[in-house]
């Protein structure tokens, strides 16, 4: 707590002069009022000075002593009766000594004696107004500023405490009472303690009737209290405060406990969405070379394909030589050899034209092979597929008379057979039994005479029906080691016998395109060489 | 309870013992401070000749009656006599020199 002195400015100082000589009212009031620092109310008696007091207030009273009716010293008492403090300076005739005493008791500022020379002591006196008049104001000011400090301090509702330098209570006010719950005169002498303070306040704790802690702001200012140097101490309660901070703490406490908790979850999430995008980029890159190997590859084999099919048009321009340019020319060829074999007599010549006849001929059915594996493998015309619905029964009588009916030789040909034999096929399926046909023939004894059995069953195994065809003879059969090999390409038989090497293989390659299976058994299971069965399946077709 | 922290050594003739007691409440890092505080002082000016009492109110409410405790933290020479009580900021050191009376008495 701070105490403000103003300095008061000193105004216009008010005096009422009472005298009941109007001229001596007249010459002091105008010798008082010269300097102008005097405002001068003069008065006839001590009755009119209280009646005009009780309307007005004046810095100092200036008397004479004797008047009429009440004197200037009973002025003086009455006023002090009333409690007016108002400086009074009191004049008299010389002589007048007793009055001295009573006047300097009944508390007159000055008694003066008139002198001889009344002008001279009232230009004195004029000064000495002035003093008094500013001496009682700074001291009026004083005690209406120790008046207004003490109300201050009594009415404050910080609990206030006036301690000596030891840091003993010589002062408590109520609101200090309700802090330390103590009556002032419970407070008065103990010793608090020396106040350790600078200018910011200091966090305490009051021991409220030494038993409960109350939080307390201490503030401290050093005062003269009833004319001794003292601290005057504060207390103010925050225990609210104190409570709004411990509040606050938890507060931002459990606010980074959740802060820290939502960044850390935060960051797992960033983490782990990180990592995914790492897999998902991975996978994309894999993704990327996959397809760079995919577009890699597809061109490859579009190259492929394009050579494939560049090689194929090249193959099938061969083909379309051998089968056409090449096959017409062998057909010159067999005609014109046969016509010398016609005309000939001779004997030798005979077989000198014989044997490439035959040769001619044998080239002939290669190229007659060569075109049907075309048909059957690489062409997909319509004629190649399995689109007609073709009856065995139909083709085999042509067989039978192509092959029983050959010059010279003992041939046998059974066929046991359903009426009606359908099944998905194309013109080539003829081939299938004609080669197996022809090829019983071309290897058997020339001598000893031949048997072919052709037997065809309707069977029906899981849900789907087939026929079952063999085609077996009686003639040198086939050995085990070559039976796996028989359907490949090039591959003779164990026979002498002269031809291409492609008839099996067209065989199986036609069986294959009707959605069949082929292989080949001994006639008599175990015993190869007394004859070979060829055994084929085909799906039924429905007519 | 109460805690001392007591640097007692062999006294010279003519050497004073300091005997201090600290009243605090609670184990806070103020009042944790505060001690640090006293017993820095006392180590940098009494050569030893101390001992510290620390009392927490908090744990012993009933010793604040018997010593007339009115505000925390309170800090009471006990000796060397006469008797002096400190109370408020206690880590303002040169003020607590002063008010324990601590340059003049302490000193060789």
């Amino acid at each position: 707590m701070s105490v403000r002195i103003t300095c008061e400015i000193i105004s216009m100082i008010s005096v009422m002069l009472v005298d009941d000589q109007p001229e001596f009212q007249r010459m002091a009031k105008k010798l008082l009022e010269r300097d102008g620092g005097l405002d001068v109310t003069a008065v006839g008696s001590a009755e009119e000075a209280l009646e005009l007091l009780n309307k007005k207030t004046f810095d100092v009273i200036i008397s004479d002593y004797e008047m009429q009716g009440m004197d200037g010293i009973e002025l003086l008492e009455t006023l002090r009766a009333q409690g007016n403090d108002v400086p009074v300076i009191i004049y008299a005739s010389q002589g007048k000594e007793n009055a001295i005493i009573r006047a300097v008791r009944s508390g007159a500022e000055l008694f003066l004696q008139k002198s001889a020379d009344p002008r001279s002591q009232l230009t004195e006196l004029r000064f000495i107004v002035e003093e008094i008049a500013k001496r009682k104001r700074t001291e009026s000011a004083l005690r209406r500023r120790e008046n207004d400090f003490h109300v201050i301090v009594e009415r404050n509702a910080d609990a206030m405490l006036v301690l000596d330098n030891r840091g003993s209570i010589r002062y408590a006010n109520p609101a200090a009472n309700i802090l330390f719950n103590m009556k002032e005169s419970e407070l008065i002498g103990k010793v608090l303690g020396f106040p350790i303070i600078l200018q910011d306040p200091v966090e305490m704790y009051i021991v409220r009737g030494y038993q409960e802690f109350v939080a307390a702001e201490m503030r401290m200012v050093e005062v003269v209290w009833e004319e001794e140097p003292s601290y005057l101490i504060s207390f103010r309660d925050v225990t609210g405060h104190v409570q709004y901070e411990e509040e606050l703490e938890e507060r931002v406490h459990e606010r980074t406990a959740k802060l820290e908790n939502t960044n850390r979850q935060l960051l797992n999430e960033i983490e782990s969405r990180v990592a995914a995008e790492e897999e998902l980029r991975a996978d994309i890159e894999e993704r990327r070379t996959a397809e760079e190997e995919l577009r890699r590859e597809i061109e490859q084999r579009e190259a492929v394909e394009k050579a494939l099919i560049e090689t194929k048009s090249q193959a099938e321009l061969y083909l379309d030589l051998m089968g056409h340019d090449i096959n017409n020319l062998n057909q010159i060829g067999i005609g014109y050899l046969e016509l010398a074999m016609e005309l000939s007599d001779v004997d030798e010549i005979k077989t000198l034209i014989e044997k490439p006849l035959e040769a001619m001929k044998s080239a002939s059915e290669i190229i007659d092979n060569v075109r049907k594996l075309k048909q059957a493998t690489i062409e997909h015309s319509e004629s190649a597929n399995a689109t007609k619905i073709i009856n065995i029964n139909d083709i085999l009588p042509e067989i039978i008379k192509r092959y029983a009916q050959v010059t010279g030789r003992n041939i046998t040909i059974n066929v046991q057979s359903p009426k009606i034999c359908p099944v998905k096929a194309n013109d080539l399926i003829k081939d299938v039994f004609s080669n197996l046909v022809g090829n019983s023939v071309k290897h058997s004894d020339p001598i000893r005479p031949l048997m072919i059995d052709i037997n065809i069953k309707r069977i029906k195994e899981k849900g789907k029906e087939y026929f079952l065809c063999t085609v077996e003879d009686n003639g040198p059969g086939i050995p085990d080691w070559v039976k796996d090999r028989v359907f490949q390409r090039f591959e003779k038989g164990a026979t002498k016998a002269k031809g291409s090497g492609l008839g099996l293989y067209l065989v199986k390659k036609l069986v294959d395109g009707y959605n069949g299976v082929i292989w080949v058994e001994d006639r008599i299971p175990g015993v190869y060489n007394q004859g070979a069965k060829f055994i084929f399946t085909l799906p039924v077709a429905e007519m | 309870m109460t805690s001392r922290i007591s640097k007692g050594k062999m006294m010279k003739d003519g050497e004073e013992f300091w005997d201090l007691r600290i009243y605090v409440a609670g184990e806070t890092p103020k009042m944790q401070d505060s001690v640090r505080k006293l017993q820095k002082i006392c180590d940098e000016h009494l050569n030893g000749r101390y001992s510290i009492e620390v009392i927490d109110l908090m744990k012993n409410p009933q010793l604040a009656a018997g010593e007339q405790i009115l505000a925390i933290p309170t800090v009471i020479r006990k000796l060397p006599e006469p008797v002096k009580r400190l109370i408020g900021d206690l880590t303002i050191e040169e003020k607590v020199i002063v008010g324990l009376d601590i340059k003049k008495k302490g000193t060789i």
